[in-house]
Parts: C-alpha cells; structure tokens; sequence
C-alpha cells in the first residue's frame, strides 16, 4: 500500500518486529472445501488445519471418511484421488441439488457442510464500443534510441442480464480473453465496488472483485460495464493475428460462496487488509458453512457468451495506419 | 410556688419514636404551639409557666418526631428540653448553649492571592463542627457554623492552608480567601488534596480531582504534559494500544468517556492518533474524574467522566508562559482587560512536525534514488483556547469561551518525467489529505441569588468535523507542441463525517442548611449527525464521472433534567441521592431512561470510612470503530434502527483508611453491567457501503468487575501513589464470535502503576512513573488452512499469500505479553522559566502492541513464522516554558 507513510515512518523510527512461538494448545480442525457446479462431477478436498509455522499438511485418503448426501438421499462413498488430491464422488450436480458433504474423522471429529446449487442467469446481449488511445504507463523503445508511449484498443463491454425476482441471487463475472501481455480485465462497474467503504475507496489501492450481488438490482435488468485493454496490433497483419473470441461468462453462486469471498477480500485486501499485514487489522472471521470445521461448500452454475473481436482489433489496427 | 406551675399530662402510652407531629404556624404564641405538640404527642410536659411568656414560634414542621419537632420549635427561643420517663421537662438554656446553638450561613469566594482566580475544590472547613465543603466552579463556597464562633480552615492543592477565627458573630457573614501558591514560599510543601474530601468527606467512589500542577509532574512521552496519560495512571484505566491517548475505563470502550470541556462535550480527544490528547495544560486549571459513581449531573456515557475546567484570566495583572519543546510550542497569556472585572486567557499550541520532517524526508527521497518520484508528507496540529470572564458585581459573572482544535495530515507522491532537462513529458501527483478536529464556543452566566443559592445557565455550539480527501492528477505534455497538454486525468475522493450539537443547559446549586446540598437542573443538545458524505469525480479527456452519497444524516433532540441531594445524615453519614432523567428523539422514536444514582458513606472512625454506591448511566452516541487504532475517520452516530440506547448499572463499594497525616490508603470494588452495548457484526462486510450505518451493528450485553487498591502520599516534598488493579471484562453479542461470550481487548487482568514527584527543592523537581499490567487482549490467528483449490477466485490484493486463510478461533483469543514502561522527569525553576526534561521508556522496553502471521526468506525458501510488533523506545525529550 502507498499511503502508509506516516504510519510506515511511524514504524520505521519506533517500531519493530521480533520473532516469537506462541505458546498455545493448537487444536486442528477438518477443512471442507467443495464446490459443486451444476453439471459437474462433485468433488472436495478434505485437510485439516495446521500450526502456521508447520509445513502444510498434505491431503491423503485416510484423514477422514468423506460421505455425500444429495437431496437427503446418501450416495456412494466419495474417493481419494491421489492426482488432485481430493474426494471424487461419481456424481454429476444439477441446478436445485441439495448438497451435503460430511467428513468424519476419528481425529478431529465429525464436520459437514450443505449447499444448494443455484440455477444459471442466462446473459441476454452484450453490446462494445472500442477506442483507440495512448498510454502513458507503457512505453516503448524503438531501435532508433528513441522511445514513445504505446498505443491501446479500449473494448467497452455492456453486459445485459436480467435478474430473476424470486430470491436472492449472487454472481460472479468472468471474462476469458486471449491471454495478451501488458492487456488487461477492468472491472470498474460500480456493483463490483458496493462493500468498499470509503477507506478501502480513498486509502488504498483495492483490487477489483469479480462478484456481486443483486441487491441494487431486485429482479430487474442490469448491464453490467467491462472494459477490455489490450496493445494495438501494427496492421497489415496476418487474420489470425487480430483473431480473438472474448468468453464472458455469468456464474450464478450460492450466498455461502459470495460471504466467503467477501470475508477473504474484506481480510486480506483494501485499507484493512494493509492494516492486517502489520497486525493492526481488524477481526475479520473468514465465513464458513462448515459445521464443527472450516472451510467452505459452494455451488455455482454458468451461462456463457462468446463474442468474437477479431473485426474490433483488426479495423483500429487499420485505421491506425 | 406562685411562680410554678406544674402541667401535668395524663401518662403517655406512645412512645417518642412513633409519634409524628405536623405543624404550621407564624408567629404564634410558644405556649399555643406547645399545647398543640402535647395533643399531637400525647406526652407529658412539665415547665414553668413564665417560660414560654411572650415568645413566638414560626416553624413548619411535617412528619416529624417529637424530638425533632422540639429542636425545631425549642431551640430558635432558647429553650432546651429533657425527656425523662415518658415526660418531657422544658428548661431555659444557659446562655452558652443557646449561642452554641445558634446558626449563621459563612460564604464567600476562595481565590488565587495574585491572579484572583477562583479556585475550584478548595476544601473550606469549620473546625469546631469539623463540617466541610468544596468550592464550587466559581470558587464559592457556603458553610453553615453553630454558635457564637468559628475557626474556618481552607486547604487547596498547591496552596498554603489559610486559617480564619471569628469571633461572636451574630449574623450571616461573607468572608473572602485568597490562597498563596504553595512555591512562592521557602518552605516547599504540598498541602491540601481536594482527593482527601472526595475519599472522607463526599459519598462519591472513585472521583479524582487533577490539578495543572499534578499534571505537569507525570512525566510523559516527547515531554508533553498530558491530563489522559496522567488519568491512565490511575487504577481501574488502561491506556488502550500503546503510546495512545485513550482510556478504557473499568472494562468499557474509548467512546464511553465523556469528556466535558468547561461543561461541553468533546467528541474527539486526540492528535496525531493519538499520542497527544486535545487538552492544552497551559490551558487548564483542573480536572475532575469520575469511573465508579456519578453525580447526577452527567449523564451519556457508560464508562467514566472527565469534566476539565479552563482558567479564567489573572483579574490584576497580564502575565503568560512560552513554552518551545521538541515537538510542539506553546503559547499562553492572560490577565485583566478591565482590572478586577474583565479577564482574558488565550492559550495556544502548535506541533512542529512538520518542521522536523523536512529534512527527514529530504533524505529520504534522496536515499531512494529516483529522481522522478518524490515523496510529499506533512503533519500538524493546533490547539488554541480562548476565554473572556466579565464580573459584573460580586454576584453575577458571565463568560465566553472558544476552543479550536485541529490535526492536518498529508502524503503522497509527486512525479515528473522529463525526456530531457528541458522538456516535461508526464506529471503525476497522488496526494491524500486529512484534516480533523473540534470547534467550541460557549457563552455562561453565573449568578449567585443569595449565599445558599447560585445558579448557571451555559449555551454552546460543538462540532467535530473530519475529512478525507484522496486527489490524483495525471498530465501529459506534446514536447513538439510547445508543451501542449495532451492528455489529462483529475480524480478527486472526499469523505466527510461530522457531529454538530447546540447545548443549552442550566444548573443550580442549593445550600438550605448545614445537612443538604441540592443540585439540580436541565439541558437540551440538538443533534446534527453527518456520518459519511462522500463524494467521487473523475474527469480525462474521455471520462467525467460524479459520484455523491450520504450516509444517514440525522437529526436528534436530546434533554436531560437532573436533581440530587448530598445529605449529611448525620455527623458519621452522607449521602449523595440523585436522579437524572435523559431522553432521546430521533427519526420518530424516543428513548426515555431514568438513571438513578446513590452513594453513601459512612465515617466508621475518624480515620475510616465505608462507601457504597449504584448509578445507571445511559448513551445514545457511539463511535465506530474499525481497527485497532483510533482514527479520524472514524465515525459517531446515533442510536437508531433497532438499536437500542446503552445502559450500564454500576456497582461499587469502597474503603478509605486515613493512615496518617501523609498516607490514605483505600480500595474500590466495582461491578458494571452493559446492556444494548454495540459493535459491529462478525459479517458487518456483507452490508453494502451505501447502507445504514447501524445495518453492519449488533447489539449485546458486557460486564466489567474488579478492584482498586491505592495507596497515596499527598503530604510533603515526596508525594505520589502505588496503585493496583484486577479486571475482567467480556462481552457477548448474539453475532460475533458465534454468539459466544468473549473477553473484551482491555481486559488487562493485573495492573500496577507507581507514581513518585520528589520535590528536592525549589528549583528541582524529579518525578518518575511505572506501569505494569497484563498485555491487551487479542485476536490472533495461530492455524492455517486451506483456500478453496479454485480458479474462479478473485485475486486479494498485496496481503493475500500462499493460498492459505487464518483460521481464528475466537475474538480476543490471546493475550499479549506483560506490558510494563518506566517513565522519568525532570523540571528545574529558573528565576522565570522552567526547564522540562524527560525520558519516556527509560530502559526501553518496546512493548507488543500487535502479532501478525508472516514468511521470512531465508535466501533458499520461506519459512513461516509468527512476529511481535513493539512500539515506542525510549524516548529522551527537553523543553523550556518562559514564564513572564
């Protein structure tokens, strides 16, 4: 964080750090971590928590028996997987499924977490408008000695969805793009920014969080606005140069997954989480839905929408001429 | 016998305590009154039948005993009484009982012998009747003495006791003190502690009186004198995260002080995060604290009550002090604008930080060798108090008071990038600014109706007013353009909280006899909250963006009427009984709560005594409070939604033993129960930021119970204390920490405090004060485990490592380790100045204020380890104070 500098200079000339072993009864506890997708096989990894300053448990069959339960009905025993190291079930979640994923060890107890995949939210259109502009944080070098700042393509993307009116709904937005050195994801709409408060807002520089809820939205239509940098490509170029279809993906996810993420950024990220890494942070407890445990069992479910840019990239390489 | 006759009654079948007697009457014939008590008795009387000749009675007399209602209707004509057998026999009283008797009103205005100032809680005393009591805000005093002669004895801190005999008065008198400064004399004593009163003579538990002396003699950080960091030596307060100038007063929170700054509210106490309180000493004449019992008077807080009193202005002579120290100078002057009728007092203090951190921060932008990137920061604050005192005759005085108060703190960084020497390419600025602080200003007549009666009516306006701003600016500049701008970004974030109060208030002040002391009165505050108003512009070439929003403005309307009786039972018992109603309208609701309070003590031996006390206290205001730091944004707000106001019970019982002349030791035992008491929720985060307030809050239920030992040395060239307490204090709120009771953060278990001033001469003064107590408590996270192994999970930021979370285990969970700092002074008087010299930390013991989880890179790998952060080493400090 850049604008600590008086509570870093504060430190620097009256503070310090020295190491120490707290002198505690550490007791572990099972983690469930599950995320079950609509139309995927059900999976969880199963650990246990672990003393900070001990070498990070790995996963094994033994920890514990894993059970799944869907819609009250108990299904086959899940198995350990040694390549992903997880529980595998062999069952594939639907929209509406009540998962519940129990873990018993004769260790550390009995722990277990349910959830409700939620249905997808189909994206209704999507609309762009592009830009062309010059920027000053990247420069470039030519091979005369000389340098200039480059140029960039601003895709605008309105994303338009319409939010069922029956309950409460939470998203995540995810934009797959064709991986671009120096082009970048902005996810600056205002839903993405509701729980910054001003500190967050003013006195750091927070990340951008992909998820939302509906809570300014209440089962109405929303467009949703990303926006979308990448280098301008030289033009005359190859086709498959200027080649690129924009995955934009809407993940419905449960309200356990979304206070879950919101817990972790509210802990680790903006003016707290700078507070946090010097220890002055405040007592944020990562939310769980896991009884008698940690962790977290989420559900989610996508709509995807391919939008092809290739027209977009090649006429602003063109025009650039 | 012609001149005797005997009246005998029929034998009495009551006893003298069951009977009650009313009377009404204007100066009727004594034997007509007399007849009238033998029908209400029913008792013999037996008198001379010249005695009660040509004597009249005027008494209203309601539910009395028969020997009350004797001495009511008896002594006023000399006349005394025996009761023997059932019958009473009347007798003239010699006349040397009936002067003894008789009772005269002695009042007066204690004052300093130069400046005139008017010395709160100087102690006046009777010493034939050994009754007592303290001056009042204005320094008056009203004592009621029996018989024909009196010795008044007065005794004030830092001042020479005064003694006056007076002799076969008859009548009312007003007698005038004027106190000499104890060290304008050779023989260096301190004598005289109004804490002597509030321990012996008062039913109040736990209420110490400060003087600016006292407070100048507690050595403290950067050698400045500070009345919080003084008060956080005694026992019962921790001092909160270290270096910090807040309180925790027996287990409550920092926003349960009320801090009254001449009878107003101040909401914000602290600079610079608090390593220096908002209360300029030179401005200060002394200082009241209360944390176990509370008069009547105040209410609005949980936990404590600091009512700090200004000076008026010397009424003879101009005179002030220039103070320059290291980190901050201070400026004060007062005197007469009209000689023994108008005064003046103007303080002012101002840190040099700011100063101090240009070439601190000239090295280090030169140290981190980039030429283009410059760091900017600078940070200040201000104090200034004004005063006006304008006695209009002996009887009426009025006042106009201002205080101003304000931090300013900025940082950030500029850039410029230039392709060459001549030519600017880009410019680049990101500069955040804070700026917080107080205004006061109130107005106050004093008026004294007659020596058992004066009252006070005060109006004032009180903000407190905090804003941030975050402005960054980006511009571009075409070289072969004659420096054409090109590209241009502005974005500019402000965020303003503030809380606006109009007060008017009155309190009156009633002496009707020796026994009763009646304080009463009302006030009113209007409210004006502005939590959060925020608003957002960025304007580039392309974009122009406006974003505004405020947060819950509200308005609220609070009254308080008060009403109390300090009863002197009898010589051995007194009481101090109140009622204190409060209510608080906001957004179509009201809160209306009734705060009994009750002390009494009890004069086992002349040397001991026994007190118990019960006061319920009320809030309707709190501070949210986000981190563990105390910082200007943070915002007060109003009990609203489905809160709740605050109440809390408080408890307390307390004995005083008066060891000698120089030595009191007591001990205070205390019980508070906390109901409606909020913090915020354990998912407070998933409110969005636009909600109310009062969505992200919960409210629960605390308890705080301990004891305070003290033992004191008021008396002689070496005074100070040895103090200790025990604590617990939890909190349970049905959504944090999963509905489970936890300790609170200030739940310092064990804590010793010693405090030594050693006045070697008149020159020298060495002082020396030592704390210990267990450590803060603290939520700290010893496990980890594991991220859910998923792609779809958003990055977190600088501070998100390694794919593992903290698993905590409770709030408060661990307890930071024993906290213990040894603090040493030094002043030495010159002819008209002062030297100040001290040593915070002396044997630098960096205490842990936090932990945190980190990695350390070992060159080969990381390796995780758990850190203690500790703050604040020794720290030697200088000043001068030019008094002239």
């Amino acid at each position: 964080m850049r604008y600590f500098y008086f509570l870093t200079l504060l430190l620097a000339t009256s503070a310090c750090y020295t190491d120490f072993d707290p002198d505690t009864d550490t007791k572990p506890v099972l983690t469930i971590n599950c995320s079950a997708q609509n139309d995927s096989i059900v999976t969880a990894q199963i650990n246990r928590s672990w003393r900070h300053d001990e070498s990070r448990p790995s996963p094994y069959a033994g920890i514990a028996e894993v059970s799944l339960t869907v819609n009250g009905k108990p299904q086959p025993d899940m198995t350990f997987d040694e390549v992903s190291q997880q529980f595998v079930s062999n069952y594939v979640a639907r929209s509406g499924d009540k998962i519940q994923i129990t873990a018993a060890s004769q260790k550390y107890g009995v722990a277990d977490g349910c959830v409700e995949v939620p249905y997808a939210v189909n994206i209704d259109t999507i609309t762009t408008s592009h830009r062309v502009f010059v920027n000053h944080n990247s420069i470039i070098a030519g091979s005369d000695g000389n340098w200039g700042y480059m140029k960039y393509i601003e895709i605008k993307y309105n994303i338009t969805f319409t939010d069922p009116d029956s309950e409460r709904n939470f998203y995540m937005l995810e934009v797959i793009n064709k991986p671009q050195i120096l082009g970048d994801i902005i996810m600056d709409d205002p839903i993405f920014s509701e729980h910054q408060n001003v500190l967050d807002i003013i006195l750091s520089n927070s990340d951008w969080i992909n998820f939302f809820s509906d809570e300014s939205i209440s089962g109405n239509k929303r467009t949703l606005t990303v926006r979308h940098t990448m280098p301008l490509p030289s033009a005359n170029m190859p086709d498959d140069v200027y080649h690129d279809v924009v995955n934009i993906r809407l993940h419905s996810i449960s309200e356990s997954y979304y206070k879950y993420l919101l817990s972790i950024c509210k802990k680790y990220s903006g003016f707290n989480g700078s507070l946090n890494d010097i220890g002055l942070g405040n007592d944020v407890m990562i939310y769980t839905n896991v009884s008698n445990g940690v962790g977290i069992v989420s559900g989610s479910a996508c709509s995807n929408y391919p939008i092809d840019i290739s027209d977009i990239i090649k006429s602003c390489a063109n025009a650039n001429l | 016998m012609r001149s005797l006759l005997l009246l005998v009654m029929i034998t009495a079948y009551m006893s003298l305590s069951s009977q009650t007697i009313n009377i009404s009457v204007e100066n009727e014939p004594a034997e007509n009154v007399f007849k009238e008590i033998m029908r209400q008795s029913d008792k013999n009387f037996v008198f001379k039948s010249n005695l009660l000749k040509n004597k009249s009675i005027s008494a209203h007399i309601k539910n009395a005993s028969l020997s009350e209602a004797l001495d009511k209707t008896l002594t006023p004509i000399g006349i005394g009484y025996t009761l023997k057998d059932g019958v009473v026999v009347l007798h003239r009283m010699s006349p040397r009982t009936a002067a003894a008797l008789e009772r005269h009103t002695i009042s007066g205005f204690v004052r300093d012998s130069i400046s005139k100032e008017a010395i709160i809680g100087a102690i006046v005393r009777d010493l034939n009747t050994n009754t007592a009591v303290s001056t009042n805000s204005n320094g008056f005093y009203s004592l009621t003495a029996s018989g024909p002669n009196a010795c008044i004895a007065v005794n004030a801190l830092g001042y020479i006791p005064r003694k006056r005999n007076i002799e076969s008065f008859k009548s009312d008198c007003e007698i005038d003190f004027s106190m000499i400064e104890a060290y304008q004399i050779d023989e260096v004593t301190v004598i005289g502690d109004k804490n002597m009163v509030n321990m012996f003579e008062s039913a109040s538990i736990g209420h110490t009186t400060i003087n600016s002396n006292s407070i100048k003699s507690t050595p403290v950080v950067f050698g400045e004198s500070d009345i919080i960091k003084t008060i956080q030596l005694q026992p019962g307060v921790s001092a909160g995260v270290e270096g910090l100038a807040s309180m925790y007063v027996h287990g409550g929170n920092h926003d349960e002080n009320l801090y009254l700054l001449d009878n107003i509210p101040l909401y914000q106490i602290n600079h610079f995060g608090g390593l220096f309180s908002a209360f300029n000493t030179e401005a200060v004449k002394n200082v009241d604290f209360y944390k176990s019992s509370f008069p009547a008077k105040y209410n609005g807080r949980l936990s404590s009550v600091m009512e700090v009193n200004t000076k008026d202005g010397n009424m003879t002579k101009h005179n002030g002090s220039l103070k320059l120290g290291l980190t901050s100078g201070a400026f004060n002057i007062d005197g007469p604008i009209i000689k023994d009728r108008t005064t003046y007092s103007f303080a002012m203090r101002r840190s040099w930080f700011d100063v101090l951190s240009v070439p601190a921060l000239a090295i280090y932008n030169s140290l981190r060798n980039d030429d283009t990137e410059t760091t900017v920061a600078r940070y200040a604050f201000t104090d200034i108090n004004g005063k006006i005192t304008h006695h209009f005759n002996k009887k009426s005085r009025l006042h106009l008071m201002a205080y101003y108060g304000e931090d300013f703190l900025k940082g950030g960084t500029k850039s410029d990038y230039e392709k060459d020497k001549d030519v600017m390419e880009y410019h680049e600025s990101d500069i955040t600014r804070i700026r917080w602080g107080n205004f006061i200003v109130s107005t106050g007549w004093n008026y004294l109706f007659n020596p058992k009666f004066t009252g006070n009516l005060t109006a004032a306006y009180s903000r407190y007013n905090s804003t941030l701003r975050r402005e960054q600016k980006e511009t571009s500049y075409d070289d072969e353009e004659n420096d054409k701008v090109t590209d241009e970004l502005y974005y500019d974030s402000q965020s303003h909280n503030s809380i606006s109060d109009w007060i008017f208030r009155s309190d009156f002040d009633y002496m009707p006899n020796a026994m009763h002391r009646v304080n009463f009165g009302a006030n009113y505050t209007y409210h004006r909250f502005m939590p959060e108003m925020t608003s957002m512009k960025l304007d580039s070439n392309e974009d122009f963006l406006t974003r505004n929003y405020n947060k819950s403005k509200s308005i609220a309307n609070e009254i308080n009427a008060y009403i109390s009786d300090d009863w002197k039972i009898s010589q051995n018992v007194r009481s101090d009984i109140g009622l204190n109603i409060s209510s608080f309208f906001i957004t179509n609701k009201s809160h209306v709560n009734f705060n009994p309070r009750a002390a009494i003590n009890w004069k086992v031996t002349p040397k001991l005594n026994l007190k118990a006390s019960y006061a319920r206290m009320s809030q309707y205001v709190h501070q949210l409070t986000e981190s563990s730091l105390s910082l200007p944004t943070d915002q007060w707000i109003p009990i609203a939604g489905d809160l709740k106001p605050q109440t809390s019970d408080n408890y307390a019982i307390g004995a005083y033993y008066n060891l000698s002349k120089s030595y009191v030791l007591s001990a205070e035992a205390y019980y508070r129960n906390m109901r409606n008491i909020v913090d915020y929720r354990d998912d407070y985060y998933m409110v969005p930021a636009d909600a109310p307030f009062y969505d992200q809050l919960t409210s629960g239920r605390g308890t705080a119970k301990g004891i305070d030992l003290i033992a004191r040395k008021n008396i002689g060239k070496i005074t100070g204390h040895i103090s200790y307490s025990l604590l617990w204090s939890d909190r349970k709120f049905a959504e944090k920490n999963h509905g489970m009771k936890f300790p609170s953060k200030f739940d310092n278990r064990h804590k010793i405090n010693i405090l030594i001033n050693w006045r070697i001469n008149d020159k020298w003064e060495v002082n020396a004060s030592w704390t210990g107590m267990s450590g803060n408590m603290f939520t700290f996270s010893t496990q980890d485990y594991d991220i859910l192994p998923d792609d779809k999970l958003p990055p977190f930021g600088d501070n998100y490592y390694d794919g593992y979370l903290d698993f905590i285990d409770g709030i408060n969970n661990y307890r930071l380790p024993f906290y213990h700092r040894l603090n040493l002074g030094a002043n030495r008087h010159t002819h008209n100045g002062m030297w100040t010299f001290s040593l915070y930390n002396a044997y630098c013991n960096m205490n842990t204020i936090a932990l945190r989880k980190t990695f350390e890179f070992d060159g080969y790998g990381t390796t995780k380890i758990f850190q203690r952060l500790h703050l604040i080493p020794i720290i030697p400090s200088v000043s001068y104070t030019w008094f002239f």
